[in-house]
């Protein structure tokens, strides 16, 4: 790619491909939701009585490649939400806490370009990490046996994973508005608290960042979330851009 | 090329031939936090000239520094970079700018190397050029061996190297310094000065601040001083007794504006 956005967005995929945040989230993000369901499988088939187990039998709804799908997913809603925050939160958060951001000044690209090509590179990880977590989560699913002849679901972990990505783009701005990535990071936790008390009053249906879980199953199998519902979380991405991209443009040094 | 051996003013740059204003600060004021940083201060730096800018801490050097690279707006006045207002300055004329402000910042991941090939990308330099400028630009600090490097393992003065590279790598007619020699062995503040006067000598404008005189004393055309944000003198630095200079013209300001003196 050229251009000044195309040397934007190969920056920043350098410095993402070279920050061990990046790394260790992608391992969190494709390795857990595998091997959490494939264990909780174990311990069902296994008859077990362990304290393990009688939370595998919370999270497992359904038998065979449903079942095993089901509770990779909610694991993914989970570990996308936490994991790509956390990443998000230190991609905007990094160039204040660092004091790199001074030499994203006086550049022949506008900053708004620059919070734009952070968000596209962030975005592009989220969509590796999820079809990575997925391939993984089949792979392991293979390994398992036994789930039956009925083909997976596999398109519900990844819109449960590109959904929980959404969730996270608030935290650009917010990593943003506070200058370093610890404000975002207690935003993501109080974002965190926030989707449990909202979704045990009933209203996590409408609340963008209950949507992917309670749609993975995480609420159980009684809550279904419609189609206007799993827009939510897309309009909180698109409208936190624009929010992250508009607050660089005016960005100044010395003036917090 | 100055003769690094040499003191006080007597290397003033006699053959460099100052040319059109290139940066320029006209009436600048600034508040930051309920203070007034900047009262109206004007400075124009020419081609071919090295223009130093001297004060105490909190004189408002760093500010208005800022400002004229557009980091920062002014409360009022107009900061100037060839002759266009910053805010209006096109992308092609940004490339020929590089500055190092604030303390050196490089990214801990990425190896020296790579951080200054960012800083060339993000100036506009095509990929093919960027491997040459940036040897090139590594060999005059004296960065070779630390190339392959990552930031996270360099020590102060190194990392002051890399910032210094990623503000020169792509070759800038108008180049901002704020305190350059900071942490630098003193091989590489010999490096730096002839860096500078090389920008200067193929037409550029350099502003520079620090807080040593005696560099500046060989290094600067013009001196600017800066006292409680207010131009309080400008000084010819060949010659002269900087040191002394500069503090006259420090204690005069303060009995002029005895109500402002700390």
């Amino acid at each position: 790619m050229t251009g000044d956005f195309g040397r934007l967005l190969a920056v920043e995929t350098m410095k993402m491909r070279r920050a061990p945040v990046t790394v260790i989230c992608t391992v969190i993000i494709v390795l857990t939701p595998g091997l959490l369901a494939a264990a909780a499988i174990l311990a069902l088939r296994a008859n077990s009585t362990s304290s393990f187990a009688a939370k595998a039998r919370l999270l497992v709804h359904g038998s065979g490649w449903a079942g095993y799908v089901s509770t990779g997913t909610q694991v993914m809603a989970v570990a996308v939400l936490l994991c790509l925050g956390f990443g998000f939160s230190w991609c905007f958060g990094r160039e204040f806490t660092e004091g790199t951001v001074a030499g994203l000044f006086a550049l022949p690209m506008g900053r708004g370009a620059i919070a734009l090509a952070k968000c596209t590179v962030l975005l592009v990880w989220s969509v590796l990490a999820s079809i990575a977590s997925i391939l993984v989560l089949l792979g392991v699913g293979l390994a398992l046996g036994d789930l039956g002849s009925q083909p997976p679901r596999w398109w519900l972990p990844l819109g449960v994973c590109l959904l929980s990505a959404c969730n996270t783009f608030p935290l650009a701005w917010l990593a943003t508005v506070t200058r370093g990535y610890l404000g975002a990071v207690g935003g993501l936790i109080g974002l965190v608290v926030a989707t449990q008390l909202v979704t045990s009053f009933g209203g996590g249906g409408w609340f963008p960042w209950a949507v992917p879980g309670l749609w993975a199953g995480l609420g159980g199998t009684d809550i279904h979330i419609a189609g206007s519902q799993l827009v939510l979380p897309v309009a909180v991405a698109l409208i936190s851009i624009v929010a992250t991209t508009v607050r660089w443009r005016s960005l100044e040094l010395g003036n917090a | 090329m100055h003769d690094p051996t040499a003191v006080g003013g007597g290397a003033g740059p006699t053959e460099r031939r100052p040319g059109k204003v290139l940066l320029e600060a006209r009436g600048v004021r600034r508040s930051l936090g309920g203070d007034v940083v900047l009262h109206g201060v004007d400075l124009a730096v020419r081609s071919g000239s090295i223009h130093a800018l001297v004060g105490m801490n909190g004189a408002g050097k760093t500010t208005l520094m800022r400002i004229l690279l557009g980091m920062l707006s002014a409360d009022g006045g107009r900061a100037s970079l060839f002759g266009v207002p910053v805010g209006a300055l096109p992308a092609a004329r940004w490339r020929e700018v590089g500055q190092m402000i604030e303390t050196p910042a490089v990214y801990p991941e990425l190896t020296a190397q790579e951080n200054i090939t960012a800083a060339a990308l993000l100036h506009g330099m095509d990929r093919e050029g960027v491997t040459d400028s940036v040897r090139r630009t590594a060999e005059d600090l004296g960065l070779e061996r630390w190339l392959d490097r990552r930031g996270k393992r360099l020590s102060l003065g190194t990392r002051q190297k890399v910032a210094l590279a990623s503000a020169l790598v792509h070759r800038p007619t108008v180049l901002v310094l704020d305190e350059p020699s900071n942490s630098l062995d003193p091989s590489a503040v010999v490096s730096l000065r002839e860096i500078i006067t090389g920008v200067a000598e193929r037409g550029g404008a350099v502003l520079v601040s620090s807080h040593h005189l005696d560099e500046l004393a060989r290094l600067a055309d013009t001196v600017t001083v800066l006292h409680r944000g207010r131009v309080v003198g400008g000084l010819d630095p060949r010659g002269i007794d900087l040191e002394r200079a500069f503090f006259d013209l420090i204690y005069q300001a303060d009995q002029d504006r005895p109500g402002e003196a700390g």
